[in-house]
């Protein structure tokens, strides 16, 4: 029989999903751990989230610098003696600040843990902050900053921030090159040590767990005692809205770059799920409206994203695309036109399958192995939550109708508060 | 150590199947044995260019996406110099698909003028997003011509300049496509909870009718050895001097490729590497620096890269860099060192087997290399290294003739 190559071979719907088993544990002092088991290699991941992100902080460079310092010197080891330990035994030490929780996390061969745990937890716990090593710190990191000045990416970015969430919200105030020149010792040290203590912490453990494991984190981490936990700031965006976009002009840029966006929800509201999928449909895979139009009709970009992005003072969405200097003023009508497009048409029954089925692949690979999962996780636990979100994801993938994504663009694609930034050319 | 099952189809396409069964998904991953070193000088970024045009349908699918994506799948490919590499996952039950995509882009592409104009502006764009709009985006642009006065790898990937990916047409397109893309000029590599048996049955099925093709012999001039050093300075508007160094390393299958890559851990990988130790941290004369290898399958670049501090001139840190790479040449290397950046070579390839892609896209690229199975011999390789091999290969690798400079100077 010859092959038909012009019909797609029979393909499953993906309907199930397997969320792995998350074990909640109390350490002696009474810290959240949460464990995930699972993995083909001899590999262990420790997540330390901390009450410690940038809206924590009342300065800008606050946060981000004290999870960068913790290794930079402890009561009994310097930088330097951190560092070889740490490259000895292949091991990784990650701090990352996001908007509202930092996440310090430990990779490590589960035959070294013994090695790196007690060391992990001496730079989170007994972190001096030396002087010498913040000055030369701030030093590269004004200089890193000099050259992101100079990417237009990087100062629309800073831009939309600003104009979507206020200049003085922790989640909009810009960096200026004084800030690396003008933050001084005491406000990092006084941050390092009001947040990173036990009681602002929550634990996730993936890989090859065993209980020798759990056991030498509670005797390592599970032993200070706790005070009250800081609570999040709540503190609400001030956005500035106007007709015209807010631009940033760099003469030799041969490429714009432009973000646009407006003040959404977050993973505390009912629609946020529903809301995921249009704007998936708008710009969230290769193959979406603002792709087809921008890039693969017209070829104005290499790529346009469009996300969503849930923050605990409110979330937002966020479109970006670098573009041909020459062609800024029609990619922005081109947006907003897709836009339009969503609120005033439903989508096919066409499109809407293989965003659901796209859609389900990714949260298949979301929840591929213990790693992924657990990086999953931390997304939920911020929120309180569990995997019981992504059940109910899954249930909006699988039942949700073209009326109700159109419903979704009506209420939330208002472009009277539609907030657009340009780095480059826009003449 | 990863095992896996190899057979090899009448048309010559070789086929990799690894079994793993703790996750839901399998990746695909089809490597071509072609990438930039096999463009004509005068027709630079053609086989990146040529990548993207694989996603604008083929002879008996018009769309390439949109039925992977209704599959449930994801996928992507990238062009370097040596190879092109197209890879998906998808969730195990919908493997055909994977299949039927796979080998019709195989078969035949549905070549048009229209697609070609669009993919030339996007790839365009792409060049002026990495290599024009960005700081020091034009630094591959200018070293690799210094570095290679006669192998291909002068060239970047995206292409020498705008005008070549311009001047394309149609015919060089077709052309490229029935020398290049062939099943005796691919590896094919399937991870996941599969069987080979089912793999086998998979790729008769498909890929099995696609005629063998007469791929070209590659013949291309070795890099003659460099006995002079070679400087580029060039001004821009960039907040920071910067020095770019090349030194020309031996080739993949080198015996000395480990050591030459032990080398570059010493040097900067990870925070306690000597570079950052003493030149960033201890005597502040870079703001941040690397050494790192290109890894080619030919002769590649031994690079070292760093930003200097505000104040510090270029011979300042010119002059640091050079006793980093003397000290390396004329001292035995610590054996306590040596141990720790082979521990941090040996947690990696630990690290680099979670990943079901990552595992499919290192046994495709290892067996291309020759073998497979050299993927376990890894560790080995690198165990073996001596103190006397660093610094014999050192000595070899830091000749200050075979050094070519780039320096930025900061446009006031």
């Amino acid at each position: 029989m010859k092959l038909n190559r012009l019909q797609h071979p029979a393909f499953n719907k993906i309907e199930h999903i397997n969320f792995p088993k998350v074990e909640q544990l109390k350490l002696d002092n009474n810290i959240p751990l949460y464990v995930i088991k699972g993995g083909s290699q001899p590999v262990i991941k420790l997540d330390l989230m901390a009450n410690a992100g940038a809206i924590f902080g009342d300065k800008k460079l606050v946060a981000p610098i004290a999870a960068i310092m913790l290794n930079e010197g402890t009561r009994e080891r310097t930088a330097h003696e951190i560092a070889e330990i740490f490259d000895f035994y292949g091991a990784y030490f990650q701090p990352t600040t996001e908007k509202d929780m930092a996440f310090i996390g430990l990779f490590s061969l589960t035959k070294h843990l013994e090695k790196t745990l007690p060391l992990f937890y001496d730079t989170i716990e007994n972190s001096t902050l030396p002087k010498k090593e913040l000055a030369t710190l701030f030093q590269r990191r004004k200089q890193n900053f000099l050259v992101d000045m100079e990417k237009t990416s990087f100062v629309a970015r800073e831009l939309f921030n600003e104009q979507l969430f206020g200049k003085e919200h922790p989640y909009g105030v810009k960096t200026k090159v004084d800030d690396y020149e003008n933050t001084m010792r005491d406000d990092v040290y006084n941050f390092y040590k009001s947040h990173y203590n036990s009681s602002n912490y929550q634990l996730i453990l993936s890989g090859q767990v065993t209980d020798a494991h759990i056991k030498l984190i509670n005797s390592n981490i599970g032993q200070t005692t706790s005070k009250t936990p800081i609570d999040l700031p709540v503190i609400k965006p001030q956005p500035s809205y106007s007709q015209d976009p807010t631009v940033s002009i760099k003469n030799d840029a041969v490429q714009s770059s432009i973000r646009m966006g407006c003040l959404t929800i977050n993973k505390f509201h009912a629609d946020y799920p529903a809301l995921k999928i249009l704007i998936t449909i708008f710009g969230g895979y290769f193959g979406s409206r603002l792709m087809k139009n921008i890039r693969e009709e017209k070829g104005y970009t290499y790529g346009i994203h469009a996300m969503l992005v849930s923050l605990r003072n409110g979330g937002c969405m966020g479109i970006g695309a670098d573009v041909k200097a020459e062609h800024t003023k029609e990619a922005v009508v081109e947006i907003k036109k897709e836009m339009d497009k969503l609120c005033q048409t439903k989508v096919s029954a066409n499109e809407l399958a293989l965003v659901q089925n796209y859609m389900m692949g990714e949260m298949l690979q979301m929840f591929d192995g213990s790693f992924a999962s657990s990086d999953t996780f931390k997304g939920v636990l911020q929120y309180g939550m569990g995997f019981e979100y992504f059940e109910r994801m899954k249930q909006t993938i699988l039942n949700i109708t073209p009326e109700k994504i159109q419903a979704m663009a009506i209420k939330y694609f208002n472009t009277d508060k539609l907030i657009t930034v340009v780095a480059g050319k826009y003449d | 150590m990863i095992t896996f099952d190899k057979f090899t189809l009448d048309n010559g396409l070789r086929i990799l199947v690894h079994h793993d069964e703790t996750t839901p998904m399998v990746a695909v991953n089809l490597l071509y044995d072609v990438g930039a070193r096999d463009e004509n000088p005068e027709k630079t970024g053609f086989a990146h260019l040529f990548e993207h045009l694989m996603f604008e349908g083929s002879v008996n699918i018009p769309n390439y996406d949109t039925p992977l994506q209704t599959a449930a799948g994801e996928n992507n490919a990238f062009t370097n110099n040596n190879i092109t590499n197209y890879y998906i996952t998808i969730p195990k039950e919908n493997l055909e698909t994977a299949f039927w995509l796979e080998s019709d882009r195989m078969l035949e592409l549905a070549f048009s003028q229209e697609k070609l104009d669009i993919q030339k502006k996007v790839v365009i764009e792409e060049f002026k997003q990495r290599y024009l709009n960005q700081p020091y985006g034009d630094w591959n642009l200018l070293l690799r011509p210094l570095a290679y006065k006669q192998h291909p790898y002068q060239w970047p990937t995206i292409g020498k300049e705008i005008s070549h990916i311009e001047n394309t047409t149609l015919d060089e397109v077709k052309d490229f496509f029935f020398k290049h893309y062939a099943p005796n000029n691919a590896v094919l590599v399937v991870t996941g909870n599969v069987d080979t048996e089912e793999v086998k049955a998979l790729s008769e099925k498909w890929f099995g009718d696609i005629p063998k093709r007469n791929v070209p012999t590659r013949n291309l001039t070795a890099e003659p050895k460099q006995t002079e050093y070679r400087l580029n300075e060039v001004e821009r508007p960039v907040p920071l001097n910067t020095i770019f160094q090349a030194y020309h390393m031996v080739d993949r299958l080198s015996h000395d490729y480990y050591a030459t890559d032990l080398i570059s851990d010493i040097l900067s990988n990870g925070k306690s590497a000597r570079l950052n130790q003493h030149l960033v941290n201890e005597q502040k004369l870079f703001s941040q620096i690397n050494g790192y290898i290109t890894g080619d399958i030919d002769a590649g670049l031994f690079i070292v890269t760093g930003n200097l501090s505000e104040g510090v001139s270029f011979e300042k840190g010119q002059a640091a860099i050079r006793h980093e790479l003397d000290a390396i040449m004329n001292q035995l290397t610590d054996e306590n060192e040596l141990n720790k950046v082979k521990n941090k070579v040996e947690a990696n390839l630990v690290y680099s087997e979670i990943n079901l892609l990552n595992k499919a896209m290192n046994l495709a690229y290892f067996e291309l290399l020759g073998d497979a199975h050299l993927i376990n011999a890894e560790t080995e390789s690198y165990q073996k290294v001596t103190p006397q091999q660093i610094q014999k290969v050192a000595k070899e690798l830091f000749r200050k003739e075979n050094c070519s400079e780039l320096l930025y100077h900061a446009k006031q």
